[in-house]
């Protein structure tokens, strides 16, 4: 294998031209790919407070190094734009073969800038790269215009799609490639539809090499052997997701009414696993090179024939649907679940402001003036009419389009006072239930908002963890002992948010090499270690171990970086107040108590800021990065770039 | 459902992992390329097949985690000697 190298390729809509550009050596050897490397590269390209729906907002696809080979979990490829539900940029992960296919076509990074005049799809085969008239599929749904682009092209084509909500440049919208794989919660489909861009379509013939062959089987063969050799193996896959679904809404709970309580135990079991073993359940379905896999493809029967509904994650949007919008059976779930996915109407979003809208038009808050003259309550038939006026922009559902932050500037303080969102999007997250660990915590850092993933350690939440494995966590993840001393600071304590810091430079680190899928089977096979070995069988590229951990780091601040140039800092980073208000479970307050059981204060939330904020180095008051910071992360062409702005301390 | 020689095969357990579209191709060519897999996965139609160079080594079966494909008359843990 030659010397690992990384090319981009650039698509122009507004010029129809492409081109390919090697990407610099030391842009791959200080952010090797993915995250890091698409913020990078974007720095290079962005115009700072451009609307992310003109031609000025670019969408950047970065593949990593391990992408495209049959390493468990390195089909995640990363995409960074700014999108339009919260104004700020941040990556969506997605799990698929297009990743792997831009590698097999002999790209690491596809970047989509402009806007072409008309309807348009991309296709990308190698070193032909067309874009062709898509004026026949818009308008179609996401699973007709993938059926028709393979019915032409084939299917050995990875379709990343657009429905109607994307073409209506609806904020909650996002892609789906091959009708699964969900892609860019926050208005992805609306960034695409704002350039006319209706699909991507990527094959490739090249393969992907590795430096070590031998090296490389030994590992990969090694967290294999150990996944499948696993004795629930056999069960997990069958269950997938569904393996805990009924325990974690009983005795953990889900926000119900706008997160007013958690949800009934006989609502939980509407949704339960029998139902979905005897009704519904059809398919596995898995992201490419994993053998674990954890997706769904369910089946609803009816006159008309049998019909496919296709779940990215079905326990998480089972909880969206049957907690948020009550819609009084599985079916129902299902018909709503099919329309948002071939729309392409983010079902997370869209379920936590129909959640909150009942309760503000419940308040009077809102009325039937503002409704169009509906009653807004929790069922069926509400939430399948809001989807379709929210798809189409029209009535209330282009109030709900446009998300969180549009709503509240309208109502002001009495919305912001009901809502719970984190920069604009729906949380995921909610410590009033689970404690505020490091996730929850993340959360309100996280320049996306949600999901909290990038803050987990060690899994928590449905189990007491012993303690000592949060310190066999931090080993394992390479963090140093100097740092583990001090963040640990008894036998049963840590600072929640420095180590919060830690583990969100591990998920980039791991993003960026191509290995971050967060279940628990995938996660837990990979250790610093084990990375560095792969990086090297991988690319023939050795790090010593502090170079590589800085990889990570260098990837946030790269990112942070670009936010900081729209306005974002500390005052962003806002705590909900619901967090400071007790949830009703089973009839009983709950308040939000720190993982350690303390009670969550104000002045705890601020001073876990402060911690979070000086464990990265940044201006605790600010809340963003010091030049002097991004030198010492090896950023000193960004920081030269950045002195004269005047923005940076 | 015996679809080749000794490679049974099980569509409807099949994820689209691609797995062993991924080995059968990493191990005759020394690169992950599944336009080079000796085993077609057909996504859209759900269809499992082999092409003519298929010589029933047995690595797909083994790498595919779902029961999709097995093996007729050999243990999970024996592989093609060249993998």
């Amino acid at each position: 294998m030659k010397e690992y190298r990384c090319r981009a390729l650039y698509v122009d809509l507004t010029t129809g031209k492409s081109h390919t550009e090697e990407i610099a050596d030391e842009h791959v050897r200080r952010f090797l790919g993915g995250y890091g490397l698409n913020a990078r590269l974007g720095f290079d390209l962005i115009e700072p407070k451009a609307d992310p729906l003109s031609e000025k907002n670019p969408i950047i696809i970065g593949a990593c190094p391990m992408t495209g080979t049959a390493l468990p979990g390195s089909a995640k490829t990363s995409l960074l734009t700014k999108f339009p539900l919260t104004g700020a940029f941040s990556t969506g992960i997605n799990g698929s073969r297009f990743g792997l296919l831009l590698k097999s076509s002999g790209y690491s990074n596809l970047i989509i800038t402009g806007k072409a005049d008309s309807p348009v799809y991309l296709k990308i085969h190698d070193e032909n790269v067309e874009i062709r008239d898509a004026t026949s599929i818009w308008r179609k749904d996401i699973n007709e215009t993938t059926d028709d682009l393979w019915k032409r092209h084939g299917s050995s084509n990875s379709v990343l799609a657009i429905g109607e909500a994307g073409e209506n440049q609806v904020a909650i919208s996002l892609a789906l490639v091959d009708k699964i794989h969900t892609w860019g919660k926050g208005g992805l489909g609306a960034v695409m539809g704002s350039k006319n861009l209706k699909a991507v379509m990527v094959d490739g013939s090249k393969g992907v090499e590795v430096f070590d062959p031998k090296g490389f089987l030994r590992i990969l063969k090694e967290i294999f052997e150990k996944i499948i050799k696993d004795p629930n193996h056999e069960k997990l896959i069958y269950w997938g997701k569904m393996g805990y679904f009924q325990a974690r809404g009983h005795e953990l709970g889900w926000g119900y009414q706008n997160s007013r309580s958690n949800c009934p135990h006989e609502i939980v079991d509407l949704y339960g696993a029998n139902v979905y073993e005897k009704e519904y359940k059809k398919f596995r379905a898995s992201c490419p090179s994993c053998p674990a896999g954890c997706k769904d493809i369910l089946e609803i029967k009816d006159d008309s024939g049998a019909r496919e509904v296709h779940f990215s994650s079905l326990s998480g949007r089972l909880n969206n649907w049957a907690s948020r919008g009550n819609l009084g059976s599985y079916r129902n779930v299902l018909e709503c679940h099919d329309f948002a996915n071939r729309n392409g109407i983010c079902v997370q979003s869209f379920t936590g402001l129909f959640d909150l809208s009942v309760e503000l038009y419940q308040k009077g808050i809102i009325t039937k003036a503002d409704t169009d003259g509906i009653e807004l309550k929790r069922d069926f038939e509400t939430a399948m009419m809001l989807l379709k006026q929210t798809a189409k922009k029209e009535g209330f559902g282009a109030i709900l389009a446009d998300g969180y932050l549009p709503l509240i500037k309208r109502l002001g303080t009495q919305c912001e006072e009901v809502a719970i969102h984190e920069k604009g999007t729906d949380i995921q997250a909610d410590p009033r239930l689970y404690r505020l660990n490091t996730a929850e915590f993340y959360t309100v850092v996280n320049p996306r908002g949600s999901p909290p993933t990038k803050g987990i350690t060690e899994s928590y939440v449905m189990k007491e963890v012993p303690f000592v494995l949060f310190r066999n966590w931090a080993k394992r993840t390479g963090m140093r002992q100097a740092d583990i001393d001090r963040i640990f600071y008894s036998d049963d304590r840590y600072h929640i948010s420095r180590l919060a810091k830690h583990a969100e430079d591990w998920a980039v680190l791991r993003e960026s090499l191509g290995a971050p899928c967060m279940e628990p089977r995938i996660n837990y096979s990979y250790d610093f270690e084990r990375l560095r070995e792969l990086l090297f069988c991988a690319t023939g590229i050795e790090m010593v171990p502090e170079d590589l951990k800085a990889v990570g780091e260098r990837g946030v601040n790269m990112e942070k970086v670009l936010n900081v140039m729209e306005g974002f800092g500390r005052k962003d980073d806002r705590f909900p107040e619901r967090w400071f208000e007790p949830i009703l479970f089973d009839g009983e307050e709950k308040h939000t108590l720190t993982y350690f059981g303390d009670p969550f204060t104000k002045e705890i939330a601020y001073k876990l800021l402060d911690d979070y904020y000086d464990e990265r180095g940044w201006d605790i008051t600010l809340g963003i990065p010091t030049l002097s910071t991004l030198k010492r992360m090896n950023l000193s062409d960004v920081a030269e770039d950045l002195e004269s702005t005047g923005i940076f301390p | 459902m015996k679809d080749k020689n000794k490679i049974l095969v099980d569509a409807t357990k099949c994820a689209q992992c691609l797995l062993c579209q991924l080995m059968c191709s990493f191990t005759y060519t020394k690169t992950f390329n599944i336009s080079k897999s000796r085993i077609t996965i057909d996504v859209a139609r759900r269809a499992i097949g082999f092409s003519e160079d298929c010589n029933n080594c047995g690595t797909c079966a083994h790498y595919c985690g779902y029961g999709a494909l097995t093996m007729e008359d050999r243990r999970r843990g024996e592989t093609h000697e060249g993998v």
